[in-house]
């Protein structure tokens, strides 16, 4: 049987993966773990999502991953599954807050943390009110763009829409956030 | 690599670059998922989806054994007078279902915040609230597409318009061709490149999408040369993309949007095997934005992969 040692190559990896291999799968899961429960923290802002989320990702990728043809990077192509899933829970997110009829505006829940973290707690949470209110495309270029750090090429890469669209959606997207948040997008 | 979320081309507002930083340095909690947990769950998702299979086969089969004891019973019932058993079945066969596709040369681009269009038919698609940019390319047949919205519907020959569709009205400028509104009551009235927009009259409350179709018109054609682009790219038009991307890039050279369009544009000239059009591609990238040194590296090595070549004027080859 394998052992992690034996796949140091990442396409020996990924090849031994496709074919169902656990040891290669489970190394494939511990090398991009914590990258991708990190960009997934990112894109929610909801520490309780993250889990859930991690494992809803690395099951559809490991669900699809014989048909991974290896056009893109592995990242690459996780940073894209992590992308259609958290779509889906900012879509349950919406669905519930319309069912709680909680307004947009709602106060964070009260946490009982220092002030200073409760204080950054509450700003983020506004960010991410805020956030969630984009439409779809213009808050997953903003996340890519903004958030993780993604150039120009790695975010047309990992969204597979054209560079220009990218530059537009991320530019619209923050002057809406500022729109939304009450702040000047320019300041003078 | 933690992103820098100060690089000031990408964010203008400091505020909202302190928030950006407050999502960053958000820390990550501890994590309770481990290979083991993945495993088991894999395993569990994978038995729920060959469950769903099985249930969906079984379905399909009861549901084809019925429809075949049914034609049985009919055919039985008509088999005095009409065509033969294996006729009649073959006739009441469903249709198969098909999906429903726009006439080739038909592009509809929706907005950023806007609904996909629904394809009505081939020359027909139902728009929703938002704004979309719908495209015919010439044709020498008389099809015309209707683009039905609430409070009429715009007939486009060929040529593009642009809508903005609120709850009960929208507003129609046609950009270039040859299209008419229907207003409800059938009412027709042609549209021309040079008169207003034609609005509908259900709804005359100023809305935020008709005040943004008032925006800079160098804006708007940018905009929208982008956007069909994209829709080009979509529907697989590689060759019209790379026209309108280097439209982008050389009309409207001053606009932000002509970096974005020149970094798209040259691996579309690389893919059609335009290689040295693709390289003064990449060269007028380096030589237009020299200080987008986050982009530089990568633009190189794209440059080194498709080697040496002639000296550019401009976007071409000499």
């Amino acid at each position: 049987m394998a052992t992690q040692d034996e796949y140091a190559d990442e396409s020996q990896v990924l090849a031994a993966a496709q074919r169902g291999d656990k040891t290669a799968q489970s190394q494939i899961f511990t090398r991009y773990r914590e990258r991708v429960a990190r960009q997934l923290l990112r894109m929610v802002g909801d520490p309780m999502a993250v889990d859930d989320l991690l494992q809803e990702v690395f099951i559809a990728a490991f669900t699809a991953l014989p048909r991974f043809r290896g056009d893109a990077q592995l990242a690459t192509w996780l940073y894209a599954i992590a992308t259609n899933r958290t779509r889906n829970w900012w879509d349950s997110q919406r669905r519930r807050r319309r069912r709680e009829d909680i307004a947009a505006n709602a106060p964070p829940e009260e946490v009982s943390t220092p002030e200073a973290d409760l204080e950054s707690q509450q700003q983020r949470a506004r960010f991410y009110t805020a956030l969630g209110q984009l439409p779809d495309k213009l808050r997953e270029a903003f996340v890519a763009r903004v958030l993780e750090g993604l150039n120009l090429i790695e975010a047309s890469a990992a969204l597979d829409v054209p560079i220009s669209t990218v530059s537009y959606r991320t530019r619209r997207a923050e002057q809406l956030l500022c729109a939304t948040l009450g702040i000047p997008w320019r300041e003078s | 690599m933690k992103p820098d979320p100060h690089e000031s081309h990408l964010i203008h507002s400091q505020e909202l670059r302190r928030l950006v930083a407050l999502a960053q340095d958000q820390p990550l909690p501890a994590l309770r998922i481990d290979t083991g947990r993945l495993h088991k769950a894999v395993a569990a998702a994978r038995q729920t989806r060959n469950r769903r299979f099985v249930a969906i086969g079984g379905l399909a089969l009861a549901a084809g054994l019925a429809g075949l004891a049914l034609v049985n019973l009919d055919t039985s019932g008509r088999s005095q007078t009409t065509s033969p058993q294996g006729h009649v079945a073959q006739d009441m066969s469903p249709e198969p279902a098909t999906e429903r596709a726009l006439a080739r040369g038909v592009h509809v681009a929706e907005g950023e915040d806007t609904p996909s269009p629904t394809v009505l038919g081939a020359w027909e698609v139902g728009l929703a609230p938002g704004r979309y940019e719908v495209v015919v390319d010439p044709h020498p047949g008389p099809e015309l597409l209707l683009a039905r919205a609430a409070g009429g519907t715009v007939e486009l020959h060929h040529g593009r318009v642009e809508i903005v569709v609120a709850a009960s009205s929208a507003h129609a400028s046609l950009r270039e061709g040859v299209a008419t509104w229907i207003a409800p009551d059938g009412a027709r009235t042609p549209l021309t490149t040079t008169t207003k927009p034609v609005a509908t009259a259900a709804n005359t409350d100023p809305e935020p999408a008709t005040a943004s179709a008032t925006a800079s018109t160098t804006d708007e054609t940018v905009r929208g040369l982008a956007r069909r682009a994209e829709a080009l790219l979509t529907a697989g038009q590689r060759d019209a993309a790379i026209a309108v991307f280097t439209r982008i890039t050389t009309v409207y050279a001053d606009e932000p949007a002509a970096r974005g369009a020149l970094l798209d544009l040259a691996p579309l000239l690389k893919a059609a095997g335009r290689l040295d059009e693709a390289r003064c591609a990449y060269l007028l990238y380096l030589d237009r934005y020299p200080g987008k040194a986050q982009l530089a590296d990568d633009v190189r090595k794209a440059l080194t992969r498709l080697g040496d070549g002639p000296a550019c004027d401009g976007l071409r080859p000499r």
